[in-house]
Order: C-alpha cells, then sequence, then structure tokens
C-alpha cells in the first residue's frame, strides 16, 4: 500500500468512525483496514479513542444555575403577555366607550344649559306659582302695611322688593318668603275687595334667576290642572327692572289684571 | 388553530406545558452545551437556549412528530444562532466603523486573547473552525444526531456531512496540538462537499 492509499484510508477511517457501527460503509471500511495491516487497526483504534474522548470533552458543558426554572417559566409569561394583550383592547375598547358616554353626557348638559325659550320659561314659573297659590301657605308676615312687609322680607331676598299701595280693587293681607327652583320668592298675598273677597297672590322673583327678560309686559299664561294639586287656572306674567312677576287670582284673571300688574311697575 | 387557543382550552395546554417540560429536563442541557460549543459564549449560549425554547413553546402545533422533538429544538437553536451571529457580525461592523472614525485603531486595543484564555483549549479550537464544519461537528458529537440525521437536517448528502466532519475533527486536532498553527487550506478533495454555502437551519 503506498502513501497515497494509506492517506485515502485514513480519510475514509475518519469518515466512518462517525458513522453507526453497522453502518454499510463502516463495515466496508473496517474490511479495508484488516488488509492494511497494523498501522491502521492502531490508527483506527486511536480514532475511536479520541472521537470518544472527543465527544466526552464537548458535551461536558455545565449548564447555568436556574436555567431549567427560566425555561419553565417561559409557557406561563408567554400566555400571560398574551392575556395582558387581551385586557389591553377591551381596555380601549372601555376607554373608548367611556369617552363617548363623556361626550354625550357633556353634550346633553350642553344642551340642557341652554338658556330656554321665553315661552317655557313664563310656563314653568306660571306652573311652579300656580302649584304654590293652591297650597294655601301660610304666612310669615300678615299685615296690610306694605312698607312692613318689604321690611320683613327684604333680608332674605339679594333683589329689592316692591309692595306696591294700591287704594282700590285689592288690599295687602301679608307675605312670606318661598323658593322656587332654590332660588328666593318674595310673596305677597292680596284680597280683592271686602274680608271674604277673593284672594290672590303675587310673586316677585329676579328675573334672571328663570332666564327671563329684564322688561315684558303681562302676559296671560294658561297653566294646565295638576290632580290633586291644582286646577287648570290663567295667571299673569310680567317682568319689571331685574324683577319679574307672576299674579295667580283665585279664578281667572279678571279683565283688570292687566292694569292691577300695572301698579307693580 | 392558534396561540390563543391554548389558553382558552385549560385541558390541551397543561397537555402541552407538561411536555414542553419533559422539553425541558430531556434536552435543555444538551441543548446549552450545543450552543455554547457553537458560539463559545456562555451568556449567549444561555440566551440561545431561552429563546429557543420560547419560539419552541410558541410553535408547539408545528411539531407533528413529538419524537422529532430533539432535532426540531437543534434546528430552531441553529437559527437562533445564526441570527444571533449576523447581528454580532452588523454590532461589531458598526461599532468598528465608529472607532476607525473617532480613534483608529482603538478598538483592538482590547486583546481577544484575554477572553479567549479563560475558555478552555477545544473551545479556543471550535471557535476558530469554519461555520461549516463546526455545525455538523457539533450536532453529531454534541447533539447526538447520527450523520444520516444530520445529514438530512441540514438538507446536506451524507458524504458532505462525513467529509465536514473528517475536516473538522483534523483541523482541531491539529490546532489542539499545535494552538498557532494557521488553519488547513480547504481546498475541495471531494466532489460532493457542499462548498462554502453556509446551511445552518433554514428549516427551523
Amino acid at each position: 500500500m503506498n502513501q497515497d492509499q494509506r492517506e485515502q484510508l485514513r480519510q475514509a477511517m475518519e469518515e466512518a468512525v462517525s458513522l453507526p457501527a453497522d453502518h454499510p460503509r463502516r463495515r466496508e471500511v473496517l474490511g479495508q483496514i484488516e488488509g492494511a495491516g497494523d498501522w491502521a487497526r492502531t490508527y483506527w483504534a486511536e480514532l475511536l479513542g479520541d472521537e470518544e474522548q472527543r465527544r466526552l470533552e464537548l458535551r461536558n458543558v455545565p449548564a447555568p444555575e436556574g436555567l431549567h426554572e427560566r425555561l419553565r417559566a417561559i409557557p406561563d409569561q408567554v400566555d400571560a403577555a398574551h392575556r395582558r394583550h387581551w385586557p389591553m383592547q377591551y381596555r380601549v375598547a372601555a376607554t373608548l366607550a367611556a369617552a363617548c358616554l363623556v361626550l354625550a353626557a357633556i353634550l346633553a348638559a350642553n344642551l340642557r344649559s341652554e338658556s330656554p325659550s321665553f315661552e317655557q320659561a313664563v310656563q314653568h314659573v306660571a306652573n311652579l306659582a300656580v302649584d304654590d297659590h293652591f297650597q294655601r301657605p301660610e304666612l310669615s308676615v300678615a299685615t296690610s302695611d306694605p312698607a312692613h312687609v318689604a321690611s320683613r322680607l327684604q333680608p332674605h331676598v339679594t333683589f329689592a322688593i316692591d309692595v306696591p299701595s294700591m287704594d282700590h280693587a285689592l288690599s295687602l293681607i301679608g307675605g312670606r318668603i318661598c323658593k322656587f327652583d332654590e332660588h328666593p320668592i318674595a310673596y305677597t298675598r292680596w284680597r280683592e275687595g271686602e274680608r271674604d273677597g277673593k284672594k290672590h297672590s303675587v310673586y316677585q322673583f329676579r328675573a334672571a334667576d328663570f332666564d327671563l327678560p329684564e322688561q315684558f309686559m303681562p302676559v296671560r299664561i294658561e297653566v294646565p290642572a295638576v290632580p290633586g294639586r291644582s286646577p287648570a287656572h290663567e295667571v299673569l306674567v310680567w317682568s319689571a327692572g331685574e324683577c319679574a312677576y307672576v299674579m295667580v287670582c283665585e279664578e281667572a284673571v279678571p279683565p283688570a289684571g292687566d292694569s292691577m300688574a300695572a301698579n307693580f311697575r | 388553530m392558534t396561540f390563543g387557543w391554548w389558553i382558552r382550552n385549560p385541558a390541551r395546554r397543561r397537555q402541552r406545558k407538561a411536555l414542553f417540560e419533559s422539553w425541558v429536563d430531556d434536552h435543555a442541557n444538551a441543548l446549552f452545551g450545543l450552543a455554547y460549543r457553537l458560539c463559545g459564549d456562555r451568556e449567549l449560549a444561555d440566551e440561545l437556549v431561552q429563546e429557543t425554547f420560547f419560539q419552541a413553546w410558541k410553535s408547539m402545533d408545528r411539531l407533528r412528530d413529538e419524537t422529532r422533538a430533539p432535532a426540531w429544538l437543534m434546528a430552531i437553536l441553529r437559527h437562533c444562532y445564526r441570527r444571533a451571529m449576523r447581528e454580532r457580525a452588523r454590532h461589531r461592523a458598526a461599532h468598528e466603523a465608529v472607532a476607525t472614525d473617532e480613534n483608529a485603531g482603538r478598538a483592538h486595543e482590547v486583546d481577544p486573547a484575554t477572553d479567549l484564555a479563560e475558555r478552555d483549549a477545544l473551545q479556543r479550537a471550535l471557535d476558530r473552525l469554519d461555520d461549516r464544519y463546526k455545525v455538523v461537528f457539533l450536532l453529531v458529537n454534541v447533539g447526538g444526531l447520527t450523520c444520516e440525521a444530520a445529514a438530512a437536517e441540514l438538507n446536506l448528502p451524507l458524504g458532505t456531512v462525513l467529509s465536514r466532519m473528517h475536516r473538522a475533527r483534523r483541523q482541531l486536532r491539529q490546532w489542539l496540538e499545535a494552538p498557532n498553527a494557521q488553519p488547513v487550506s480547504h481546498s475541495r478533495t471531494k466532489a460532493n462537499d457542499a462548498g462554502p454555502t453556509l446551511r445552518l437551519g433554514g428549516e427551523a
């Protein structure tokens, strides 16, 4: 066997040493080794020893501490990240929904905060006045002296109380303070004619508290009946300066109502 | 089937998790050894193994035959290794460009031998080995694959695998005996060697 043939066999042995023992190629090389002499058998034995030693040496790599624990934690970490992903989507949806609700609430509040129309404002105070009138409230001050009534009521309101002296048709009985929608109202009660005459109520308040203009002529407002509280009724509403007034008569507003109202201006 | 489906199916998830944990018990150490021998860096090897198992958990459904798990995990590891090497090469190139601009030659002041001295001689020799030979050699000797299995995994002819094993072994022996020796020229003495094409696990 010349040098080239030896080199070829060495290469064949180095390739075959990696093959399983029963591999045909390895068995073929083993046959060549048998025929090549002692040097080949020695080389093959050294190769096998080196191969095994190298394999052991290569595999001798201690794993870092905690590697298995870190690897075992992967499924939970991945799934937790996945779960966090979904709630985030839900959170975004919820945030958008909440934002829409807030927007809707703001719009609604804006709509509500817008000044009601004149008719609505007048109707509102008329309704409140009729309701109060038919409850026949107690008077806190009973006197026919307008100045005395004004002085007793004035400390409770921020506007100047105007109690006119009417020497004809109506006479003052007394007054009190009440509230419409938490706004202070100066209430005076009047009698038409003699002692058993019809009772009329006059409510005085700041026009701005009920979104009413500061100056408008008396208007007649029909108030529908409220079962158990008040019958259908008609009232006069007007304003003069910063104050507005509602006059509720015991029955329908008399034709002279407008002139009566004029006394308050 | 989506990954989320597992979460909504606790029984299925428990089954998968048990399988995954058996893989950790059976293959984590071998994979770490393979990763370390491939890259020569314990920290990077740790990262590679974690990335391997992370990818494995996410794509368990793709493994139809559970008996192929070791080879499949090694294929993922090779894929991760190849990506890590690409990133490292990019980072090194960028670092060297900056060093050249700012202070020519300064980047080379750190002697790589200082780092290398801490490694064992075998690892130093492996670090010098061309990836074509190293991957085949390690898959068989550390990964425990047969040459046929390695050939199938790498999509190479068996003859090429055997040839690379032989060259790797001869080169390593030379470097272990004479650490300062120059690499043996990898002239193509065999027609069936696939040449310089680097295949590290594109099939992962």
